[in-house]
């Protein structure tokens, strides 16, 4: 009775936790840009975008866009943002988390202690702008991005009169924890329960 | 996707593949940069001004019975192409944007009503604006209206950069200084624009021309002087401002030798001042020298003033060392020195300063840009190019000073599309000989100096299907391509 009493609950708290451990993934990689185009210009007036699909209650932990300096120096600042795909075409687009990120080399730049949990599966867009608080004056973004692991939806660029699909092809990562599946869960949550119900019969067995 | 947008996609996949060997060579050099901080930057464009007669066939709408849009047609400009340049410029924060004429169509004689000169500048009465429009002129010529109400516009257009920490600093071009009897649409029957006195064919400048740049862009060179907008608006006072009326007048283009055979002043036509830098230290960087000159003159039509410019650096020279500083030259006029051949393998007719047919002047206007090692910033050929300069003076300075042209801010490309497009069933296609896949991008240039004293170009431009912004490669030294060329 007494294992009994301990495993229950134990197998309990296992169930509840374990959905909270969890991998990182690559819900977006556009692949390395092949330099075959001419560089496209990021600043204040023209952002860009790709679509990307996130999973139910992953967090999106790193973003990371392929920069070359353009007319910025290192440590100049842009801004990742990541939008609902529900209107983001429209003129109020709905931002759900935004970041500030500094361009540091030529190469891969951005955040990776990010913490965004937009809660609902489906699609997404992250966003590389240049807000008012930005230092940037004109980061170069080389393009097209191919090859990657995880390719974009689709692609979106905003020249000042909101997104619109059919931006350039641009080096963009976007890395996530993915929750343990719900199947594995409920085996976890099986087997506790099979383990303590065992071990009650078998501390009655002793006792007859 | 039409047919008219694949072959524009085709171009653009021409201009990609070009970029590919810019990026190539941008891969190949070390990927961090080093951080030198930029201490003053400026951007510059030229030729806005649209064309009701020959317009680029992108710009004609169908909606519009492919015609250009009826607001470009009223106050010739293209808003669009002029608009989304001067929006990217704001974001790259520089403290001036040059502008290097052709802001009007122009083209006429706009003289003033009698009762309205009260002025007299460069010369002669100026076209001032009435301070009163309770005036009893009832006979205003067309070509002044056509005029003002352009020159208005294009004010408005570059209003907002004032509030965002950009000065405009304007730039005479041919569309201003000159009248041509027959562009359009002056040549209406039954005979050319008589209001051009000096020929019944040729375009020509006029003091009265003159005057009306002077009368509407004036307070802009005038605040050099003054400061009081200017520092306002740049954080950062100009000095030393040589042939702006009033101040410096002996300082102005004298007529003949180098100069050309000039019958007007000059002044605020051909002007120039200092910027003193300023390091993060506190300390003075660089003295930096800005010269405008007017490539289309009174009495001496496509020619730059080298005798006054030598003279006119040789003193900033000796104020730069003085301050025990580097001395930075920067030159802005309309037409480019050297003429650039976008239609490769083809024909281009000289249109630059190279076409005059006293030689000597240009190759003059070189050496002291070379002489200095000054960068030198033009418009006029509608279309971005970037090359070096060679002194072919029989004592030649050693430096390939550059030459910027860009005279895209808008105005009809030079090399044209084939075909209608759009709004026709016709096939439009790109020009069989462009030089480079980018003589078709609207664009701009921007100069960045640093903390090192090094002075960096960029120029960023979109296609004409208007796509985003992208970096311009400089093409002209075989065997490099490259995205960011170090000017000084």
């Amino acid at each position: 009775m007494k294992i009994s009493l301990i495993a229950f609950p134990a197998a309990l708290l296992m169930a509840a936790l374990v959905p909270e451990i969890s991998g990182a993934s690559v819900v977006l990689d556009t692949g390395t840009p092949s330099t075959a185009g001419l560089p496209y210009t990021l600043n204040g007036t023209t952002f860009y975008a790709a679509e990307f699909n996130l999973g139910a209650n992953q967090t999106i932990t790193g973003v990371q866009a392929f920069l070359t300096a353009g007319q910025d120096q290192p440590g100049d600042t842009f801004t990742i943002a990541l939008y609902d795909a529900a209107g983001f075409t429209g003129n109020y687009p709905n931002q759900l988390f935004s970041s500030q990120a500094a361009y540091n080399t030529d190469g891969w730049n951005g955040s990776s202690n990010l913490a965004w949990t937009p809660g609902t599966a489906g699609e997404y867009w992250v966003a590389l702008e240049v807000g008012l608080n930005d230092s940037a004056v004109g980061l170069a973004l080389p393009t097209p991005a191919t090859g990657g692991t995880a390719p974009a939806l689709a692609f979106a660029s905003n020249q000042g009169n909101g997104y619109a699909l059919g931006g350039p092809a641009i080096g963009l990562q976007v890395t996530a924890t993915t929750p343990v599946p719900l199947p594995g869960t409920a085996w976890l949550l099986a087997s506790g329960l099979l383990g303590a119900g065992a071990l009650g019969r078998s501390r009655a067995a002793k006792r007859a | 996707m039409s047919n008219w947008d694949f072959k524009r996609a085709s171009r653009v996949t021409s201009a990609m593949t070009i970029g590919a060997i810019a990026l190539s060579a941008l891969a190949l050099s070390p990927a961090a940069h080093a951080s030198d901080p930029v201490i003053f930057s400026f951007a510059t464009v030229g030729d806005s001004r649209q064309d009701n007669a020959a317009p680029d066939a992108t710009q004609l709408i169908p909606q519009f019975s492919g015609s250009i849009l009826p607001q470009d047609h009223q106050w010739l400009q293209n808003t669009q192409a002029f608009s989304e340049i001067l929006r990217n410029v704001q974001a790259q924060k520089p403290q001036l944007l040059f502008f290097n004429g052709d802001m009007i169509y122009g083209y006429g004689t706009p003289v003033p009503p009698a009762t309205w000169s009260t002025t007299n500048i460069n010369g002669q009465a100026a076209a001032t604006l009435p301070n009163t429009w309770n005036t009893p002129a009832t006979n205003v010529s067309p070509d002044f209206v056509f005029e003002y109400i352009q020159y208005a516009f294009w004010r408005g257009m570059v209003a907002p950069l004032f509030n965002t920490g950009t000065y405009v600093i304007p730039v005479p071009g041919n569309h201003e200084t000159q009248c041509s009897p027959t562009a359009s649409p002056y040549a209406a029957a039954p005979a050319n624009n008589p209001n051009c006195t000096l020929s019944p064919s040729t375009k020509h400048a006029y003091a009265a021309n003159e005057s009306a740049f002077i009368a509407n862009m004036g307070d802009l060179i005038e605040d050099l002087v003054t400061n009081q907008r200017f520092s306002t608006v740049t954080k950062i006072p100009a000095a030393n401002v040589s042939n702006v009326n009033g101040l410096t007048t002996a300082s102005a283009p004298q007529p003949g030798g180098n100069n050309g055979p000039l019958t007007t002043s000059q002044a605020y036509l051909s002007y120039s001042f200092d910027i003193q830098s300023t390091l993060p230290s506190g300390a003075n960087g660089p003295l930096l020298h800005f010269a405008i000159v007017n490539t289309d003159p009174s009495g001496s039509d496509n020619t730059a003033p080298a005798a006054w410019l030598a003279s006119d650096f040789a003193a900033a020279q000796t104020r730069g060392s003085s301050a025990g500083v580097a001395t930075k030259f920067f030159v802005f006029g309309h037409k480019p020195a050297q003429t650039y051949n976008y239609a490769a393998g083809g024909t281009t007719a000289a249109g630059g300063l190279d076409s005059n047919t006293n030689h000597a002047l240009v190759q003059q206007f070189i050496h002291v840009l070379a002489q200095y090692n000054a960068t030198y910033f033009s418009g006029h050929e509608h279309t971005v190019n970037v090359q070096q300069l060679t002194d072919t003076t029989a004592s030649p300075s050693p430096n390939k000073p550059f030459q910027v042209i860009v005279g895209s801010g808008g105005s009809p490309f030079d090399d044209k599309l084939t075909g209608t497009c759009p709004g026709s069933a016709s096939v439009c296609l790109e020009p069989a000989n462009e030089a480079n896949p980018t003589d078709r991008y609207y664009a701009w240039a921007t100069v960045q100096v640093h903390q090192s004293g090094a002075v960096t170009l960029s120029v960023n431009g979109f296609s004409d299907t208007y796509q985003p912004v992208q970096s311009i490669p400089y093409y002209n030294v075989p065997g490099t391509v490259f995205t960011q060329a170090t000017l000084q």
